[in-house]
Order: structure tokens, then sequence, then C-alpha cells
């Protein structure tokens, strides 16, 4: 009986931190990875390697989700002044140095190195912590232009979370809300608040699959700040900070929506909406795209 | 209620201590469909003009120069639907998140750039399973 009270007292707290984790990217991450040395930069946002290929055995392991998808990982701004161009990605361990090239899109891939695994390696780019944030892409190719597939962005949270991607930053708050994570099966809540990042300023967000559509409400976009007003100063804390224009949510939980709804994305400086264009298109069958890779 | 979903219940209300910020004023105003669709010109309307025409709204102003104003809308339909919601009536359709929306997005220098309705959503069989 005690240790039931004591697992419902400690409940609230540890939801509470899971939340803030699911928002925000450490500001100054302190971890116990093996020492590095890095001779061009101090203090980097760096991320676990062992860790980004656990999240891409999960994406092979859920692949069904997702069949004809492909998996990148991606790096985003998190400051105003974050200079996103020449990025220098390297996978570093204790005695090996593997470089990761990055695309044009700030996206990249990780191949598997037994050393590197085996010395805990980091993946650490040439910014400092803070100034960038991690995503997942997982992108079906030949969709329509700005649609996305939902089993393609269920997967990309459930890839993120076990790649680690998204957490705050104290170690020990990391490791209580990873464990309430866990536990919850965060990504298959009715509204996760998991931040997805569109490529431009979105106005509306619209699901559509076979004859149902419906436009997500305000409250799902900008990371629920028309719901949930806070301070300026709070921004800081988010991994949207500069993104915040690009933030929405998904009912990714939401099972009456399948995998194969589309997610029509209409961004502010779009002209005329086009939604005829979606209706005749059933599933997510391969078409040109200026989006899909 | 099982323990996933009391779980996923603290989730989401924890959501309002943990959300993320911006610019965010007044709250949102009620006003009739047919006066929010037919009041405003994309490419014309300042925002002089929407005031007058539908009030002062909850406003989301972005670094970019762009404002979504967000107003909550009633049914299209003639009658006593097409009136304005009560405070209350937005209260409870906003705490379940089925408010129907009316949204004005405002360039960066002052004009209407684009509108939108949501309606309420229907409820669909097996939702949020």
């Amino acid at each position: 009986m005690k240790r039931f009270a004591l697992r419902y007292a400690i409940l609230p707290i540890a939801l509470m931190i899971a939340c803030n984790i699911v928002y925000a990217q450490p500001q100054a991450a302190i971890r116990s990875a093996p020492p590095v040395t890095i001779s061009s930069m101090r203090d980097p946002v760096d991320k676990s390697y062992r860790k980004m290929l656990k999240g891409m055995e999960l994406f092979e392991k859920l692949h069904g989700m997702a069949p004809t998808a492909t998996l990148r990982y991606k790096l985003l701004p998190r400051r105003p002044d974050t200079n996103m161009d020449g990025i220098v990605l390297k996978i570093v361990g204790d005695s090996i140095t593997i470089p990761v090239p990055i695309a044009p899109d700030h996206t990249f891939i990780l191949q598997r190195n037994d050393k590197a695994l085996r010395e805990d390696a980091a993946v650490i780019p040439n910014r400092k912590a803070g100034s960038m944030t991690w995503r997942t892409e997982i992108r079906t190719p030949g969709l329509p232009p700005n649609t996305r597939r939902l089993g393609d962005l269920r997967l990309e949270c459930r890839v993120g979370l076990e790649a680690d991607l998204v957490s705050n930053d104290p170690p020990l708050i990391g490791q209580l809300a990873s464990l309430v994570r866990g536990l919850t099966g965060y990504c298959d809540a009715a509204e996760p608040q998991y931040l997805f990042f569109s490529e431009r300023p979105l106005f509306s967000v619209t699901l559509t699959a076979g004859g149902r559509s419906e436009i997500l409400s305000v409250d799902q976009l900008y990371a629920g700040i028309s719901r949930h007003p806070i301070s300026e100063s709070e921004l800081s804390y988010c991994d949207c900070q500069v993104l915040l224009d690009r933030t929405y949510f998904l009912p990714l939980g939401d099972r009456s929506w399948p995998d194969d709804t589309l997610v029509r994305l209409e961004y502010m400086d779009d002209s005329a909406v086009t939604h005829q264009s979606l209706e005749a298109v059933p599933s997510a069958a391969p078409r040109a795209s200026k989006e899909a890779r | 209620m099982n323990g996933i979903s009391r779980l996923g219940l603290a989730l989401l209300c924890c959501a309002g201590i943990a959300g993320c910020a911006a610019p965010v004023a007044n709250e949102n105003r009620a006003v009739a469909a047919p006066a929010a669709s037919q009041a405003i010109v994309a490419g014309q309307s300042s925002k002089a003009d929407v005031i007058a025409a539908l009030g002062a709204t909850q406003t989301i102003r972005f670094d970019s120069g762009y404002e979504v104003w967000i107003y909550r809308y009633r049914d299209e339909k003639p009658g006593p639907l097409a009136q304005p919601a009560s405070k209350e009536q937005l209260a409870a359709e906003k705490q379940s998140g089925n408010a129907p929306e009316f949204l004005v997005l405002f360039t960066p220098s002052g004009v209407v750039a684009k509108t939108r309705m949501r309606p309420a959503p229907a409820i669909h069989a097996g939702q949020g399973k």
C-alpha cells in the first residue's frame, strides 16, 4: 500500500517534468558521456550516438507504419543568431572520430560503427549547446506538395523519443521524464504535446482520410499558446523558440485517423488553398513533390 | 479510467504548465459567422477595418511581423445559431478543443493576408482511441 501511495505521490511531479522535457531542448546539457576532445567547440549541442542508433533500430522495427519512408535526422535552429550554414558534424568517441555529411536541408544519416558504439560516442556538431535542436524526419516519397503522412509523423515521435532528441536541462529530470515517457507510451496519447516543425510559418493544418477532413484548431498550432499563454521569458526553455510559427501538434494517438491520413500544411505565404487536390489523392501514392525527397 | 488514460490526462493537464510562449493578447471574441466572412477582404482590409467590423480579440504576434487574430464563431445557419456565442459557451468549447474558429492572418504591413474558418469537428466513431 505504501508503495502504491508513493508511486502516485511522485507521479504528478514526474509528469510535470515530462511535459517540460517534451517541449525543451537543453540550454546547457550536462551529460555523463565519456570524455572527448573537442578543440574547436566547448559545450557543444551533442547527442548520444548509442541512443540515436537505438532510434534507427526502432524505425526498422516499426517500419510498417511508414513502409516506403526513409529516416533522417535533422538539425534545426534554436536561437535567432544560430548560423545553420557550414555545420560540421562528427561522431566522436575516445579513440574514433567519424565525419557525418549534412545535406543542404540540414538532415543527415548515421552509419553504424561498432567501435563508436563500444566507446559510447557522442554526435557533435560545431555549435554550442542551446543553439540548435534535433528531430527525426521520416518522409514517404511522392506525397503532394506541402503534405505529410500521419503514419510518418507518428513514427517521427516514437523514434525521436527513443533517440532522446528531445530532452531537458538537468540529468535527473531528464531521466525521470524518460522513465515516465517509457511507461506511458507518450506518442500514443490522443494529443501528445510533441512539437512538429513545418518548413515555413504555418497558417493551417488539415487532416484528410478517405472522405473525412478536419482542420486542426489553432490551439494545435504555435505550440498551443492560444490555449496556454506563457510569458516570453519562458519561451527560451522551448526548443520552438525561433520556430514558434512553424510548430504544430497532431492527434497521434487518435486511431480514428489511419496512418495513411494526409496532413496538409497551409503556410502563411501560400496563395489560395487547394483542398480539391487533396481529395483527389486517396492514399500516399507516389507523385511529384517539392517537399518529399 | 485505466492507468494509461489517467496518465494521459495528467500529461495534457500539465502541458499548460510546460507550454511555450509568445505575445498573446486579450481573450477570444465571439462573432457571428456571416459577419466574420463578409466583413474582411484579403489584400485590402486593415487592422482598423477588422476591429471596426468584428472587434478586438486574442492576437498572436510573431517575430516575423505576421499576426494571427483568433475569433470564435457560431454556425453559419440562419437563426439563433448565427448569434455570437456566450462567454460560457466559448469557455466550454475552447476547453473541449471543439470551438469553431475564424482566423485572420495579417502581413507585417498590417493588411489581411488570408482568413480561414474552422467548423467544430464532427465526432467520429473510435475517435480518441
